[in-house]
């Protein structure tokens, strides 16, 4: 069922974006502010900043079940409910495995956010740089194929994204995480500090600096702009943040896009496929099915970003078939759906300090250290390729007898709790290999509630990874123990690939249309005026979250998508 | 880079406008019986458990278990978050410790002195004395203790919970 009561032409703009999540929302505002008329496709229902964050002020009490998710819930959506964040408090930011189906050719988590703003408001607001040991890593230790870009490319980029985003961290002049443009940082404890000087003085080339993460400490005249204001510590931020304190598409991006006047967002889109146009041999739009009522619109546009989120991604132009594509769109290399990696945060540890008695913190933060990787960076000396960077975190908790009954009970429950220990913990963030083997691919029959057929996933752990577990376990053992930390535990919790909300690839960057769909600008090599600047467009996996990376790609992409198109060559 | 006046002042009411939509405090304690739908308890062993719940966490000039609804906290709770065959554990350690009451005391719990009272509840929490009856005492207990320490009295009154804390310090003296 075709609309056919208005015309082609109201359905035509300059750029269409689909999905409105954290790389989305960074193409939609660079769109919008080059002058594009620019048509923000979400598939899922709209999410205004502050109005549609239902929770976001509310006190413990008032949640019925204290943050606990229901057992109905967790019952209903095994997937989702494996999540952290998947609480009381967000539970209506998350998509229900039900509603959403997917095959698991092998076990795989997949977390996804159908809203407007999408994951940017439930990610971890982590924001580490890459550098050139990231980006020379394939090339270097042979695997998937050679990044077309390297640091040099993208480093003005990272710095216009920092800029706009605001990033807390501090200077640490490390060559393996550059440095960017940082608000203050957050000050680390002092068990924190006493790691940081330890692991400083003890190792060469290891380092536990302040994790630089998306938040306003300081915020600067560009972030009021966008009637932000400074991050007052809640750390509440799965609920959405009233005072803009961290980055979001919603706080940020869509409103600054919105503020133009060139942008269109129209939620409840699904976009079905990708239209490819035979004679123009470029894409002439796209072909959306309305969430609600199921109408099937098309509308048009000179330049299509593809925003989302990584496996979707892969969906969509899977499904974007024609003569001239017949695997999908861009796809003569056959590598499309495949090389999928993500990143392995399986290994945890956690031990107990006993100095530091006199001293606590007060407050909360949203970040805490980080251990950028020291594994196989300036040459390979392990038995297995690359590393992994590690999380770094102290805490002292208090605790009440609350063995007795009646008034002796309350006494104690009324009484200032007891001062615990301080407890330290660590958590792997491992560089997985990209592989021909981890593909996603479409079900030759099923198909979901909007006609989309369902995803196959087929994701899997491989030697390498089993063996970064075990040596993050050793590693950060013996760097506990010659710190003096005591009662070691180390824990693999053998979650399935998926649960790091990390997964990247299928559509990769490379210089050769042979082996890779994307060129150096995000472009599909072999369809012009298609961009892919989410997950989906990562050729190795690197060990920093991947947000930021994201961001700075998209507004590059966008700049030089622009630049051509006012050349006529898209 | 310092922030001038203008931006100060507006940055200000950014966050007043943060905290401005603030929802109403939800009332918590009601008194009649309520239904739950995955655990058949009757009126008499819902008041039973506001009872227990009152013993557990007495009031005093300060409001105790009972101010607080914890009963009715624990009851949810088990309804709507507890597998099947923990809530049937929980009925019938329940039924089990009602009827220890009976044959013990021979009158309703409420009736009972507190010294009564307590060695009931002590005797409830001894695996010895029944592993049903044991698990559903802990299981309450546990969920009173929560509904008190989680409740709008002691998140205000007692620990207080700052929604927004604002700094954080990274060392404070003990």
């Amino acid at each position: 069922m075709f609309n056919i009561n208005d015309s082609a032409k109201e359905r035509t703009y300059d750029a269409i974006v689909i999905g409105s999540g954290i790389s989305g929302g960074w193409a939609a505002k660079e769109l919008c502010e080059k002058g594009l008329k620019t048509l923000v496709l979400e598939r899922g229902r709209n999410v205004q900043h502050l109005k549609d964050y239902p929770t976001t002020n509310m006190m413990p009490w008032e949640f019925p079940h204290r943050g606990q998710v229901p057992l109905a819930v967790t019952e209903e959506n095994p997937v989702v409910s494996r999540c952290y964040a998947f609480r009381e408090d967000a539970m209506h930011f998350f998509v229900k495995d039900k509603e959403h189906p997917y095959e698991q050719e092998k076990p795989f988590d997949w977390i996804r956010g159908y809203q407007v703003g999408g994951k940017s408001l439930l990610w971890a607001r982590q924001t580490q740089r890459w550098s050139d040991f990231d980006f020379e890593g394939p090339a270097r230790d042979g695997f998937a194929v050679d990044w077309p870009i390297r640091y040099k490319d993208i480093a003005p980029w990272y710095s216009y994204v920092e800029k706009f985003a605001g990033i807390a961290g501090n200077k640490d002049g490390l060559p393996n995480l550059p440095d960017g443009e940082f608000l203050p940082a957050l000050p680390l404890n002092d068990v924190e500090n006493y790691f940081k000087d330890f692991v400083g003085k003890n190792y060469k080339d290891r380092h536990v600096i302040f994790g630089r993460c998306a938040h306003l400490t300081e915020p600067q005249e560009i972030h009021l702009q966008q009637n932000r204001a400074q991050c007052q510590n809640r750390v509440l931020c799965q609920r959405g943040c009233p005072f803009g304190g961290y980055f979001s598409s919603n706080a940020s991006t869509l409103p600054w896009a919105a503020k133009t006047g060139n942008m269109t967002l129209q939620p409840d889109s699904v976009v079905q496929e990708i239209i490819f146009d035979e004679k123009l041999n470029k894409a002439s739009g796209v072909r959306v099915t309305d969430a609600n009522t199921k109408a099937v619109t098309e509308y048009y546009a000179k330049v299509i970003f593809v925003n989302a989120a990584a496996l979707n991604t892969n969906l969509l132009l899977l499904n974007s078939t024609s003569q001239r594509f017949p695997n999908g769109l861009g796809n003569d290399s056959g590598v499309l759906g495949k090389y999928v990696a993500f990143h392995n945060y399986r290994a945890r540890i956690s031990a107990a300090c006993n100095d530091f008695k006199d001293v606590f913190t007060e407050g909360r933060r949203p970040s805490s250290a980080y251990l950028p990787r020291f594994r196989n960076v300036y040459k390979q000396e392990t038995d297995f390729l690359r590393g992994y960077a590690a999380g770094f975190s102290a805490g002292r908790g208090s605790r009440r007898d609350t063995s007795g009954l009646g008034q002796g009970l309350k006494d104690q429950l009324l009484k200032k709790g007891e001062l615990g220990g301080w407890h330290v913990g660590s958590h792997m963030m491992g560089e997985t290999i990209p592989k021909e083997s981890n593909t996603v691919s479409l079900d030759g029959s099923k198909k979901d509630a909007w006609g989309m057929p369902l995803l196959k996933v087929n994701i899997a752990y491989d030697d390498n990874d089993e063996k970064m577990v075990k040596d993050f376990h050793e590693q950060m053992t013996e760097m506990y123990t010659k710190a003096g930390f005591t009662d070691i535990k180390v824990t693999d919790s053998k979650q399935a690939p998926g649960l790091d909300i990390h997964e990247m690839g299928g559509v990769r960057m490379g210089h050769d249309p042979k082996t890779s769909m994307l060129n150096k600008w995000n472009q599909l090599h072999a369809c012009s005026n298609v961009f892919v600047t989410d997950g989906a467009c990562m050729t190795s996996t690197a060990t920093q979250n991947p947000s930021l990376t994201y961001m700075a790609l998209a507004a590059r992409a966008v700049d030089y998508a622009v630049a051509e198109m006012k050349k006529g060559n898209i | 880079m310092p922030i001038n006046r203008r931006t100060a002042i507006r940055q200000l009411f950014i966050i007043s406008a943060g905290a401005a939509i603030l929802p109403a405090c939800v009332n918590n304690t009601k008194t009649s019986a309520q239904t739950f739908s995955n655990l058949p308890v009757t009126a008499d062993e819902q008041a039973l458990l506001e009872e227990m719940a009152s013993s557990i966490i007495p009031t005093t000039d300060t409001p105790g278990a009972k101010e607080v609804g914890a009963h009715l906290f624990a009851l949810r709770m088990v309804n709507d978050c507890y597998k099947q065959q923990d809530r049937e554990k929980f009925l019938s350690g329940l039924r089990g410790f009602a009827g220890q009451v009976k044959q013990e005391q021979g009158k309703p719990f409420a009736e009972c002195t507190a010294a009564e009272k307590e060695a009931l509840l002590r005797k409830a929490g001894d695996k010895k004395n029944g592993e049903e009856t044991a698990y559903f005492f802990s299981t309450f207990k546990r969920l009173t203790i929560q509904a008190y320490t989680s409740s709008e009295y002691y998140l205000t009154k007692v620990d207080v919970y700052k929604l927004v804390p604002g700094k954080f310090i990274s060392s404070v003296k003990v």
